[in-house]
């Protein structure tokens, strides 16, 4: 590995780790404010509260670290095969991490707090993989098409997205709030849906796949070239 | 010692072209100046050659190698220019260690002492340093890293008049202490003029003028008198432009190899150009209309 690589990896993780830290932080900061000492009902508020939050560092992410990773790249005389994939190593290996933390912590909640928190908890976990996972997407085509494409390309899907989820979630609460309501078997239901790694799995493939089918949408539509 | 060459090299934005053909070679340790207006495309070469943006066409190799997505060839190079890809939090400690990470043999002690007499303490942070300290900060890190080609674009952007000659000495100390390539792009050419030893000047998307400073030098006149003996005496000679003219006086500028024995009219003034006049002269837009009066009173004259 040269040494352009391995200061470039050492220089990302500590760079993403940092931001992760900060949304992390925001995310637990806004959760105490908002006083869940009921998870059961506000699961709702707290998924689309990490996905704002989430949205929101990953934004200012997509602001900086590329293009950040990509003028030190040519500063220090680093190819772009390198600059891709320590770009897109680093940030898998802290979504892999949040991950694997957060299901360690799904089944320490489900053991010990009872299935909400353990949803609640999976759910922290598998929107900030996601969140990542949208960052290698977006450093990817930094580095393809140029830095400000970017908030354009993959800024906006993300918007998009985090606007459905949010609107879903208002539509759960509204439920919860209305006399539409639904029958203890339902809930059983929905809570062993929401506490199934395999459902959250396919979630986040389709996630992707939509982000994905997206950035290839906008980039045909703004017609970019590659530099 | 490392060459660089440049061969055919076009850059395209959109319909825009920027550069068309340019060829250059670096074959000898030296410091050579690249000149150009504004917007003809100088730091946009710098860019390429760094492989920070691709060319439309054409090749940059150094010692052979291609420097498209070639981390070794890239190595060997160092570009300094208005951007600053540091972090405001990033302390200029840290970014020493770091160009010595990938580069290796980072000369710390010079550039220690270059960072005092620049006014630059080692443990500030780049946000809170000012423009001409930042700019003085990516002139240290230039001067002291280990690569063999140093390309310098706009070195001395907000540099006061102290820190500009304190560079250009630096700049000398650093070339005849370690002989290497250096490349300057600068518009203050009458400050860097004794400093460089090769000129390129790039104008209307090509090279106008590749070669030791000592022979353009040699081959830039001012012709000044009469009108009409200037005209006809310099109708022999390759003029590149009309300068002033005032009432029957005229005025032109030479580029050519001149006969050592040649005899200069009485009337007449032929006097050497500096690297500033000769510059703008060849650079001025109004040189493609006389030479094209130029050809055409010529070949009036041969009929």
């Amino acid at each position: 590995m040269s040494k352009g690589a391995k200061f470039l990896i050492k220089y990302r993780l500590i760079a993403n780790g940092i931001a992760l830290g900060i949304g992390v932080g925001i995310y637990l900061l806004l959760t105490l404010l908002f006083n869940i000492g009921d998870l059961a009902n506000v699961w709702p508020a707290i998924l689309s509260g990490s996905i704002g939050v989430a949205t929101v560092v990953g934004l200012v992410m997509l602001f900086v670290l590329p293009r950040r990773s990509f003028n030190l790249a040519v500063q220090f005389g680093i190819d772009r095969n390198t600059l891709w994939w320590t770009d897109i190593l680093t940030p898998v290996c802290w979504s892999l991490l949040i991950t694997i933390l957060g299901l360690l912590f799904q089944q320490f909640a489900t053991n010990n707090l009872g299935h909400n928190q353990g949803s609640f908890w999976i759910g922290m976990a598998i929107i900030l993989s996601l969140f990542f996972t949208t960052q290698v997407l977006a450093d990817i085509v930094a580095l393809v098409h140029g830095f400000w494409k970017v908030v354009v390309i993959v800024g906006l899907p993300s918007l998009l997205m985090s606007i459905l989820i949010w609107i879903l979630t208002c539509i759960a609460q509204w439920m919860s709030k209305t006399n539409w309501t639904l029958s203890q078997h339902q809930i059983n239901q929905i809570e062993h849906l929401l506490t199934s790694p395999g459902i959250w799995t396919v979630v986040l493939i389709v996630c992707i796949a939509i982000m994905i089918l997206l950035t290839w949408v906008f980039t045909k539509m703004i017609r970019l070239q590659r530099d | 010692m490392t060459t660089m060459h440049i061969n055919s090299l076009s850059k395209r934005f959109g319909r825009t072209t920027i550069l068309k053909d340019i060829n250059l070679k670096f074959d000898s340790n030296g410091i050579y100046g690249l000149f150009g207006r504004n917007g003809v495309g100088k730091s946009t070469l710098l860019n390429m050659i760094v492989d920070g943006i691709r060319p439309t066409d054409g090749t940059i190799e150094v010692d052979g190698q291609n420097v498209k997505d070639n981390g070794q060839a890239l190595t060997k190079l160092w570009l300094m220019n208005a951007s600053m890809p540091f972090g405001k939090w990033t302390s200029v400690t840290t970014i020493m260690k770091w160009v010595d990470a990938v580069y290796g043999d980072f000369d710390f002690a010079n550039a220690k002492r270059m960072l005092q007499e620049f006014g630059v303490k080692e443990n500030a942070h780049v946000g809170r340093l000012s423009t001409g300290q930042q700019t003085s900060l990516k002139l240290v890190l230039a001067l002291n890293v280990n690569a063999t080609i140093i390309m310098l674009d706009e070195p001395v952007l907000g540099l006061d008049a102290n820190h500009r000659e304190l560079f250009y000495s630096e700049l000398l100390r650093t070339y005849s202490e370690k002989p290497r390539i250096f490349i300057v792009a600068t518009h203050l050419i009458d400050e860097i003029a004794h400093l460089v030893n090769h000129v390129i000047i790039i104008d209307q998307q090509h090279v106008v003028i590749d070669d030791a400073t000592d022979t353009v030098l040699q081959q830039a006149y001012q012709l000044s008198g009469p009108q009409e003996q200037v005209t006809a005496f310099g109708r022999h000679f390759k003029v590149i432009n009309h300068s002033a003219r005032m009432g029957k006086l005229g005025q032109v500028i030479i580029y050519d190899q001149l006969p050592t024995d040649l005899k200069v009219p009485a009337d007449l003034t032929l006097n050497h150009l500096d690297l500033q006049s000769l510059f703008i002269a060849m650079t001025s837009p109004d040189m493609g209309q006389i030479a094209s009066a130029q050809s055409t009173k010529e070949a009036h004259h041969h009929e």
